[in-house]
């Protein structure tokens, strides 16, 4: 089939929620961790300097699909003045109407230099010449670390608005956020559950999917099988497991591809059915956010009508 | 005459059978086989009966099927051409089956009409053997047929690619891989319900020409002098081959080099006339990508290999050693080497 593997390492290196997001960017090189720590001292620096305290910014772009999403949802009007491309997806973006109206930027130096922005924001793992080049531009950079829960959401959503000098926005948001996660189930059944994803990947622990699945109380097949983040599920082993919920996730554009068609096999179809699968939009999991309260909802629902069908 | 043709039937269907029940018996997960079977007798729907009808059977089936296709489609072109080293993946019939299965999957056509995609991948296929036919014609010598097939090769690969390469899903570029270098992983009984009907449809011509490309095998001459009109025999083979190919490609991508070793393995056994060959090499087709398919799933890489790159490691190796062979004979030699 496609590129499993080169779909997987860039999960796990670049940590891109998405492989769509994945896949747009150059495999990270060796040397990984040094380059984590230099990011670290980074951002270190980057947030020692009083973003807060000065001005804030006039001319905000983001580059990053999930940073682009909480951008839109937080800054004051005509202050950010362009996101990613992928922001405008309305397959992977919650903000995708909102996005409408601003330019894309691909993560080209040329591209967002071009934007005369006074602040742009990465996530930690973006290329590490984009970043050299732009600080070189004299750009300020608001790097954030990896949001891979719920809670890290939330976190990010207060980071995020104080460095948009809009911290009671943050706040509230947060607040909002907080007030409708649900509770992790204790003692009560926890019905097992799998996802399945284009090229019959799965997620495991440390991903933002598996934190959303334990508090909606469900258990996670790939978590439970091994314990890296993005495994291949064999179709067999998936049939084989029987979870009681099989998740699947919307398609990530209007046109096929063999990666996804195989999501409709006919042994999955047939082994869980209408009433055994749920299909989940990817702009509501694939990156922390608001739109995960969206997607615990809809996990509930579905924990929900199987406890009604036992 | 009857006895040794009992005994050729018996040399194809053997290995075919016995390779398609280990391909069957392979597979990640452990099968509780009298379970299995009883479910699916008695038309119980469970996990094991689900797993054996839904999962291993297709894949077994579309080895047989598409390796059937591949090994009938070489002997005959080997046979039409006159000419040892011909093959739909060599020349490139495949990789433009490949190229009109692309276009009618990615554009979306297949949604619209799912026999969009069969249909694209044997039209891909018949303008592949007619590029082939009227670049290279049937006098060419083997080193002029070759070129012309490593340029449609080229051209078909790249346009492929390219076509990937437009499509607005994020994954259809890395899907290259399957199409060029084909695979029978995950596929399900409606691709044998694609692959099966076109496969036998060209196989109809193709057989039907049998005593023609015996014929031919004699010289255009002669053939003539016998009543055979070879621009006809060119065009129900290339039919048969596009229709066959196409259905093939369309649900396992280009899988390389089938055709080639498949008649080559069986004319020690069946004799040196083309129409001999060709339900035998159908034979040595089916149990090669069955045993090609089987060797992918048991190799501890850490992913599957596709399925065109295990027929590659075999066969190219195998075009290297039949054009050296070939070169010490003399190239005037018997066309057969």
């Amino acid at each position: 089939m496609i590129e499993r593997h080169t779909i997987q390492q860039n999960k796990t290196s670049s940590l891109s929620p998405h492989p769509a997001v994945a896949m747009r960017r150059p495999p990270s090189a060796a040397g990984g961790r040094r380059k984590a720590a230099c990011l670290l001292s980074l951002l270190v620096l980057l947030f020692a300097t009083p973003v807060a305290a000065s001005e804030p910014p006039a001319r905000v772009v983001s580059i990053n699909l999930c940073l682009d999403q909480l951008v839109l949802a937080l800054a004051a009007p005509g202050q950010v003045v362009a996101v990613s491309d992928m922001a405008h997806d309305p397959h992977l973006s919650a903000q995708w109407q909102a996005a409408q109206a601003l330019p894309a930027v691909r993560v080209r130096v040329e591209e967002i230099l071009a934007q005369r922005p006074d602040l742009v924001f990465l996530d930690a793992f973006a290329p590490s010449h984009v970043v050299g080049l732009l600080k070189r531009a004299g750009v300020r950079l608001a790097q954030f670390p990896e949001a891979s829960t719920f809670d890290d959401g939330v976190a990010r959503v207060r980071s995020l608005a104080t460095a948009l000098g809009r911290p009671e926005a943050g706040a509230t948001l947060a607040q909002q956020m907080q007030e409708r996660r649900a509770a992790p189930a204790d003692g009560e059944h926890r019905p097992l559950a799998a996802v399945w994803q284009a090229n019959g990947f799965s997620v495991g622990r440390g991903t933002l999917q598996d934190d959303l699945l334990r508090r909606a109380g469900f258990r996670n097949l790939a978590a439970e099988r091994s314990a890296g983040p993005f495994e291949p599920l064999p179709l067999e082993a998936l049939v084989r497991a029987a979870p009681e919920l099989l998740i699947l996730e919307s398609p990530a554009s209007d046109r096929p591809s063999l990666a996804e068609a195989l999501m409709t096999h006919r042994a999955a179809r047939q082994a869980f059915g209408t009433t055994r699968t749920l299909v989940m939009p990817h702009s509501l999991w694939l990156c922390a956010g608001p739109q995960n309260v969206a997607a615990l909802d809809r996990l509930a629902a579905a924990r929900r009508s199987l406890e009604r069908r036992r | 005459m009857t006895p040794s043709r009992r005994w050729t039937w018996a040399l194809v269907a053997a290995p075919v059978a016995a390779l398609a029940m280990i391909s069957i018996v392979v597979g990640p997960a452990g099968l509780p086989w009298g379970t299995a079977i009883r479910d699916i007798l008695s038309g119980h729907d469970s996990v094991p009966a689900l797993i054996l009808l839904e999962i291993r059977l297709p894949r077994a089936l579309l080895g047989a099927v598409v390796g059937a296709a591949l090994g009938m489609a070489g002997a005959a072109m080997q046979g039409l051409l006159r000419n040892p080293l011909a093959e739909p993946g060599v020349l490139g019939v495949s990789a433009c089956a490949a190229f009109g299965a692309v276009i009618a999957f990615y554009s979306g056509l297949v949604r619209l009409f799912p026999g969009a995609l069969p249909i694209a991948a044997i039209l891909g296929a018949l303008l592949g053997t007619a590029a082939l036919f009227a670049w290279a014609g049937r006098g060419a010598t083997v080193a002029t047929l070759l070129l012309v097939g490593v340029a449609i090769n080229a051209l078909a690969g790249a346009a492929t690619a390219f076509g990937l390469a437009l499509s607005p899903n994020p994954y259809a570029f890395y899907e290259v891989m399957f199409w060029l270098m084909g695979s029978l992983a995950d596929r399900s009984l409606d691709h044998v319900a694609i692959a099966l009907p076109c496969v036998a449809l060209g196989a109809v011509p193709l057989l039907l020409m049998r005593r023609r490309l015996d014929g031919l095998s004699l010289g255009e001459e002669t053939a003539l002098a016998l009543g055979i009109v070879p621009s006809a025999v060119a065009r129900w083979i290339g039919l048969g081959t596009a229709l066959a190919v196409g259905g093939a490609v369309a649900v396992s991508g280009v899988i390389g080099f089938v055709g080639l070793m498949a008649p080559h393995a069986i004319r020690p056994f069946v004799g040196y006339r083309p129409g001999a060959t060709l339900i035998a090499s159908a034979g040595a087709g089916a149990a090669l990508t069955l045993a090609a398919d089987i060797a992918v799933r048991l190799l501890p890489t850490g992913r599957e290999l596709q399925l065109g790159v295990m027929t590659a490691l075999l066969g190219a190796p195998f075009l290297g050693w039949l054009a050296v062979r070939r070169r010490s004979n003399g190239a005037a030699g018997t066309s057969w080497l």
